[in-house]
Order: C-alpha cells, then sequence, then structure tokens
C-alpha cells in the first residue's frame, strides 16, 4: 500500500534517482501509488505494466510518445513524464 | 469638539460601536427584534469601505461573517432566538477555527416563535452549551444603550484577543429602548486589534502562537498561506488523529478562558459592602433591580445589586464572595431560571438563594421586586 | 528531461502524502487539472483561497499550498462569499461534491449564482455520498442503488450546470476525469471569469458507487466514462439515437454580468459620494 511522506521527502528521492542517472520515459514515485492501473490502462502505448510489487513499471520505454495519459490521470501525482514531448 | 449625544435604541448604538470597534464586515439575515443593527449596518458599513451583506438564512450570515474572519475582516453577525438556533454549528466552528467574530443575539421570548417582538433572556444557556462539543464561551450583557455600544466595542476587543466568536447577548429589552448615548471621541475607548505575525512565512504556524490569548496571526493574501479547518488539527492546522494532539487542541481552546478569568471579569456592583438581600440581576432585568435596590434602600432595607456584564464565563468568585456576606441572594431572569443553577452552584457557604423570575414578555417590575426583597430580608 | 514533477511546487509543504482518496478515485484527477490550471492563469499562491465543505471532495485543500478554508457541510460556498467579498483581490475557488453542494448546501449555491459571486465552484459528482460510506445524493440517478436505497433511488437527480444557470450562473460547465485535458480548460476558464462560475467534474467512485452498482473499478468506471460521455459540439452532429443516454459534457453557458464585489464597490462609492 502507499507510504506517508511529505512533498519535500518525495522532492529529495526523486532528486537521488535522477542524479543515479534515471533516465526512462516516465517516472513512478512508488510512496504515493495506491495501484489504482488507471495510468497503465489509460497509455495508449501500452508503455507501462504492473509490476511484482502492484506498482507501474516502464515495460516498453521506447513505445512512449510523451502524451502524458499516465501523469495526467494519475490521481496522485505519482507518474510523470521525464522526456519533452516530440 | 462637542460630544456627539444621540438618542440612540440599543441596537442602533450597538451597530454604531461595531464601526467605532473597526468592524468591516457584517453578514446576517434578518429576524425580530434584531433587524435594527443589520440595518444600521447596512448604511455605515459602506461609508467606512467596509462590507455589508444579507444572506439566504443565518447559517449563510454566520458562515460568510466567519470567511471575512477568517480572511482578516473585524466581522459580526446579529439575529434572535431562532437565528441564533440555526447559527451554533458553526459558532462552534468559529472557536475550532479560531477565527475573531461577534455574534449578537437580541433575545426574545421563546421557544420556537415565541412572542417575537417580546424580549426575554432564555438563551443564556444556549450561550454557554448551545452548540456541541466541549468549547470556551465569551458572552456578554448590555444593560442600556450606552452598554449596548461599549460592550460591543469590549466584544470584539475580546474577540480580537482570544481569537473566537464572541457572543453580545441583548434582549429586546435594551434592543428597543431609547435613550441618551454620548458617543465616545475615537481613542477615548480602547480598540485591540490582533498583532500580525512577523516570522518568515516558512516557519509560520497559523495555530502556533504558543497560548492562543493575544497572539499573532495572519489575515489570507498577506504572504502567509496556511489551512483552517473544522477537523481537530495540529499546529500547522493539518487534521490529526494523534491523541496528544488532539489533547494539545482542546486544550488550548479550554485555556483561553480557563487561563484568563481575571480578565474575564467584568461585574458592576452597587450598595453591596453592607448589603444583606442581594439582588444578581443582567441585561434588560438589571434595570428594574437597579430601580427596587434604590426603592429598598430609600426603605432603609440593605439590598444591594450584582450585576454581570460578562455572564460567560460566569463569575465564580465575585458571585461567590458575594453569596457568602448576604443574608439572601435573589436571582432575577426574564426565565424559568438559568443563570440561577451557576449561582446555586458557587454557593458553598449555604446562603439563600431565591429565584425572582419572568416569562411572559413583560419586563420585571420594580414593585414585583420589592416584594421578593421584602419576603427575604 | 523534465526530473520533477511539474504539480510538485504546488503542494502543502509539511503535509503527508498519499491524499486521503481511495485508489483510483476520480477526485485526485481533478485536483491535478485545478492545479494545472492555476499554474498556467500564473495565479500567485498568496492570492488563492481554496474554500471547501465536507465530504471527500472537501479534502482538498489541505494538500495545495494555496490559503484554504475546510468549512462546514454545504456551507463552503457562503464562507467563499465573505471571503471574496471582504478581500475581493483573493482568487477564490471553491471545491464541494454533489452532497456538500446541492443537498445541504442547495440554498447557498442558488443564491451565490443568484448574486454572481465571483467564485469558481469546482462541483466534485461521483453520485454518492462517499466520505459517509454510499448513501445516495441528489445527482444519483434514478433507479440506481446506495447504502440507503438497497432497492434502486426513487428519486430524480439534478442537472447541476442547469441548476446553476437557472440561478444565474454566468459559466457552467461539465467535464469527465478522462477528459482531463478537457476539464481543465474549463477550469482554466472558470478561474478567468469575472462572476460564479461553475464546473462540474464527473469524479467516479470505484469503492462505494462502483461496488454498491456493480459498475467495476477505477479502470472499468474511467473508460466508462469514455464510452459513455460526448461533448456537445460533438453531440450535436449526430443523430439522437447515437447520442441516446450519453452524458453530455463541454461549456453550456458562458456570459458577462458584473461581477457581486464590482456592484457592491459602486454602493460604497454611492454611500461615501453621499457622506462628503
Amino acid at each position: 500500500m502507499a507510504k506517508n511522506t511529505t512533498v519535500e521527502a518525495a522532492r529529495a528521492e526523486i532528486e537521488r534517482d535522477f542524479q543515479a542517472g534515471y533516465d526512462l520515459p516516465v517516472y513512478v514515485y512508488k510512496p504515493w501509488c495506491k495501484s489504482c492501473e488507471i495510468c497503465v490502462a489509460l497509455c495508449p502505448k501500452r508503455v507501462l505494466e504492473m509490476g511484482e510489487d502492484r506498482k507501474p513499471v516502464v515495460a516498453r520505454p521506447a513505445d512512449c510518445i510523451q502524451c502524458r495519459m499516465c501523469e495526467l490521470h494519475c490521481p496522485d501525482l505519482a507518474v510523470f513524464v521525464t522526456k519533452e514531448k516530440g | 469638539m462637542s460630544a456627539d449625544i444621540r438618542l440612540l435604541q440599543g441596537n442602533e448604538a450597538c451597530a454604531e460601536g461595531a464601526i467605532y470597534a473597526g468592524c468591516d464586515f457584517f453578514g446576517g439575515y434578518p429576524i425580530t427584534p434584531s433587524t435594527e443593527v443589520a440595518e444600521e449596518m447596512a448604511r455605515l458599513l459602506p461609508r467606512h469601505g467596509g462590507k455589508f451583506i444579507q444572506m439566504e438564512d443565518e447559517i449563510a450570515g454566520i458562515a460568510t461573517m466567519l470567511g471575512a474572519g477568517a480572511a482578516g475582516a473585524k466581522a459580526m453577525t446579529a439575529t434572535s432566538g431562532p437565528g441564533f438556533s440555526l447559527m451554533m454549528e458553526l459558532l462552534g466552528y468559529g472557536c475550532m477555527a479560531e477565527i475573531p467574530a461577534v455574534i449578537v443575539n437580541v433575545q426574545r421570548a421563546g421557544p420556537s416563535t415565541g412572542l417575537p417582538t417580546k424580549g426575554a433572556q432564555a438563551d443564556m444557556m444556549q450561550a454557554r452549551w448551545g452548540t456541541h462539543g466541549d468549547h470556551p464561551a465569551i458572552a456578554l450583557c448590555p444593560s442600556s444603550v450606552a452598554e449596548s455600544f461599549s460592550l460591543t466595542v469590549k466584544s470584539f476587543n475580546l474577540a480580537e484577543r482570544f481569537r473566537m466568536p464572541v457572543q453580545l447577548m441583548l434582549d429586546e429589552f435594551i434592543g428597543h429602548l431609547r435613550e441618551k448615548v454620548t458617543i465616545p471621541a475615537p481613542g477615548e475607548l480602547e480598540v485591540y486589534t490582533h498583532p500580525r505575525p512577523s516570522v518568515a512565512p516558512g516557519e509560520y504556524r497559523h495555530f502556533g502562537d504558543g497560548t492562543s490569548v493575544g497572539g499573532a496571526y495572519a489575515a489570507m493574501g498577506t504572504g502567509y498561506r496556511f489551512n483552517i479547518t473544522g477537523l481537530t488539527h495540529d499546529p500547522m492546522g493539518f487534521p490529526t488523529g494523534r491523541t496528544d494532539e488532539i489533547r494539545w487542541k482542546m486544550d488550548r481552546l479550554r485555556a483561553k478562558t480557563d487561563d484568563h478569568l481575571p480578565e474575564l471579569v467584568d461585574v458592576e456592583r452597587e450598595f453591596l459592602d453592607d448589603a444583606e438581600v442581594v439582588l444578581f440581576a443582567y441585561g434588560g432585568g438589571a434595570r428594574t433591580a437597579q430601580e427596587a435596590v434604590r426603592l429598598a434602600r430609600a426603605r432603609g432595607i440593605k439590598a444591594g445589586l450584582l450585576r454581570p456584564r460578562i455572564v460567560w464565563p460566569f463569575p465564580d468568585q465575585t458571585v461567590a464572595d458575594a453569596l457568602a456576606k448576604a443574608k439572601a441572594m435573589l436571582v432575577v431572569e426574564l426565565n424559568q431560571g438559568q443563570l440561577i443553577g451557576e449561582v446555586r452552584r458557587v454557593n458553598q457557604g449555604g446562603t439563600k438563594v431565591v429565584p425572582v423570575l419572568r416569562y411572559d414578555g413583560e419586563i420585571i417590575t420594580p414593585d414585583e421586586l420589592m416584594t421578593a426583597v421584602e419576603a427575604n430580608r | 528531461m523534465i526530473t520533477m514533477h511539474p504539480s510538485f511546487e504546488m503542494l502543502r509543504p509539511g503535509k503527508k502524502f498519499p491524499t486521503v482518496w481511495c485508489p483510483g478515485c476520480g477526485h485526485g484527477i481533478v485536483q491535478g487539472a485545478i492545479i494545472r490550471a492555476v499554474q498556467k492563469l500564473g495565479i500567485p499562491r498568496d492570492q488563492m483561497v481554496m474554500v471547501s465543505g465536507i465530504g471527500c471532495s472537501s479534502r482538498m485543500p489541505v494538500y495545495v499550498d494555496f490559503n484554504s478554508l475546510h468549512t462546514a457541510h454545504g456551507r463552503a460556498i457562503a464562507f467563499a462569499t465573505g471571503v471574496k467579498l471582504h478581500n475581493p483581490k483573493l482568487h477564490v475557488i471553491v471545491i464541494t461534491g454533489d452532497g456538500d453542494a446541492l443537498a445541504i448546501g442547495g440554498n447557498h449555491f442558488i443564491h451565490a449564482a443568484r448574486r454572481n459571486v465571483e467564485l469558481t465552484v469546482i462541483l466534485l459528482n461521483n453520485n454518492i455520498y462517499g466520505m459517509t460510506g454510499g448513501q445516495y445524493s441528489p445527482t444519483t440517478p434514478i433507479g440506481k442503488r446506495a447504502s440507503t436505497a438497497p432497492y434502486g433511488t426513487a428519486e430524480r437527480d439534478f442537472d447541476p450546470c442547469a441548476l446553476a444557470v437557472a440561478a444565474g450562473a454566468v459559466f457552467a460547465a461539465r467535464g469527465t476525469v478522462f477528459g482531463v485535458v478537457e476539464l481543465e480548460k474549463m477550469i482554466q476558464q472558470a478561474l478567468a471569469k469575472r462572476g460564479f462560475a461553475l464546473v462540474e467534474a464527473l469524479s467516479p467512485c470505484p469503492t462505494l458507487y462502483g461496488r454498491l452498482n456493480r459498475e467495476g473499478n477505477a479502470v472499468k468506471m474511467i473508460q466508462w466514462q469514455k464510452e459513455n460521455t460526448i461533448n456537445a459540439k460533438a453531440a450535436a452532429k449526430l443523430p439522437p439515437e447515437k447520442t441516446a443516454g450519453k452524458i453530455i459534457t463541454g461549456v453550456f453557458h458562458d456570459a458577462e454580468v458584473t461581477p457581486y464585489t464590482e456592484v457592491y464597490q459602486g454602493i460604497i462609492d454611492k454611500a461615501q459620494g453621499q457622506k462628503q
């Protein structure tokens, strides 16, 4: 289930991931994800899949078209697209 | 500059007092016998750049007034019994959210529709316990048109300092009584406005000002963004389920009055030093009680008057002291007996406590009071 | 490369996330649309006041870094009227639900619309009382189930947009969380309006409405919106049988009426004019 953190803590954790070289087209902040699966269902390119921990994983990064449907439909602001469109 | 002497009724003086205190918002709803307060505020506020709004019901009246208060206004509403009952939930909200506000209740005979144009004092316990849950209460009762002015100013000062709704409990007798009033010059009466915070926005905690009395708190749009909620909350104003934080908030609210009782005692004493029969009276009922005390003194009866202007918190010590020295205390009320319960509660020495009540819409007369004084001397 | 969620800057410092809403509840999607709309309009957070009532919808204000006022059930619009009238420079947005705004709050809803008080009212419509466990609300379609309608409701439902326009609102639009891009535009339009602007956001409740009416989980309910709602402009071009039974979305009303606080400023000018 989700883990309670402040936005400051979330920021720090995400910054650490990018400093460590994270470069996939979509980033999922798992502590805030409630496993509703909306992002997986609405991605027009089926880029995302639910992982073993019932959180979305970027299964097919190359197919991402930066449409941000996952980001805009996530009720918990736990997903965002990392590449500019086009 | 010649003194500003006016012939006003209590309701009008209440409105003038609000303006004097710097009130800049009134939200309310028409209801006899309080409507003149609203009518006067509708006329006066715009002249001072203030805002008046008549809402769709009393709940909306107190809600819009508390919204303005939360945003930073000195806000007020006025009503009578039926409206006062509708306002109860949000009176509690005003306490929980610690919003300064003045709620005027020009009491009429109840219950229900009752006698809309007739006076009574039967909402006194409602003022203390009308809303649900434990909460502090500050209520004042004017006995004259001049006091309708001065106690309105005092109510705003107390609301600002104690950061909570303060109830000004008039009754129709005072509300519609016309008397000569000298309007104080600006600066003559103290007008208190709560200090604004000076800490850096990042460190500001809307409910973190220590004792919550006399503290600094921010208005909206002034660089301090904060959350206000009716849910029990922590010093940041965030809802909490933690028992320590819940106790912190509940004790903070109770401490507003319990830790500041000396400052919240305002009692008028007349002829008490050697009094054997003490009349305990307040608001409209105190006017004829004053007359009865004079009549009794003229007949050599050692009578005295104890008249609280601040009724909640109840002046326990002052009443207990008066009881200890008196042979009998006549509790004069225009209801079927409400504050008499408080008098009995503090009556440690077993002094005789006698209810002298009238609840038929008429004010109790000096003769009726004299009969009671004679019977208990 | 975007290395932080663009909405994080608008979230309340020090507040614990995630939000209190159930997994897949649409309210968080509407919150995202509101945050982006405020960002795009460049409204300073210090001037924003988010006022809410009671219910699932109304837990939103604590999560955003605005001035915020979580009031009593049904009374958000009345509180918000006081905030706006006291300080017209503040940008006041009301977050309310179908029960909060249209049942207990109905009286304040129609009067604020009548007065044309400058309020952006976002009505999160999930057709149910979620917070209290699934009772039917004024927008629950007749015949649908709820904890207090085990055999289906016997009541017709309100059309909140029609109600607002009839009462005097200058703007009324309905969007869905599926159509969040369109919803965000509507919210932006409503925030820019001078007057009472309503945006009804259809926001699914999988936990209660979905379960009690066997309409599936979060994914099924948001996909249901895709198949069962249609924009008014598109619907106009289709034969009736194509749009029968579908929920119409879009902007239904957009007029210009002098807003309340400007009319009241005229009263102040008149009163102060007489005084001299």
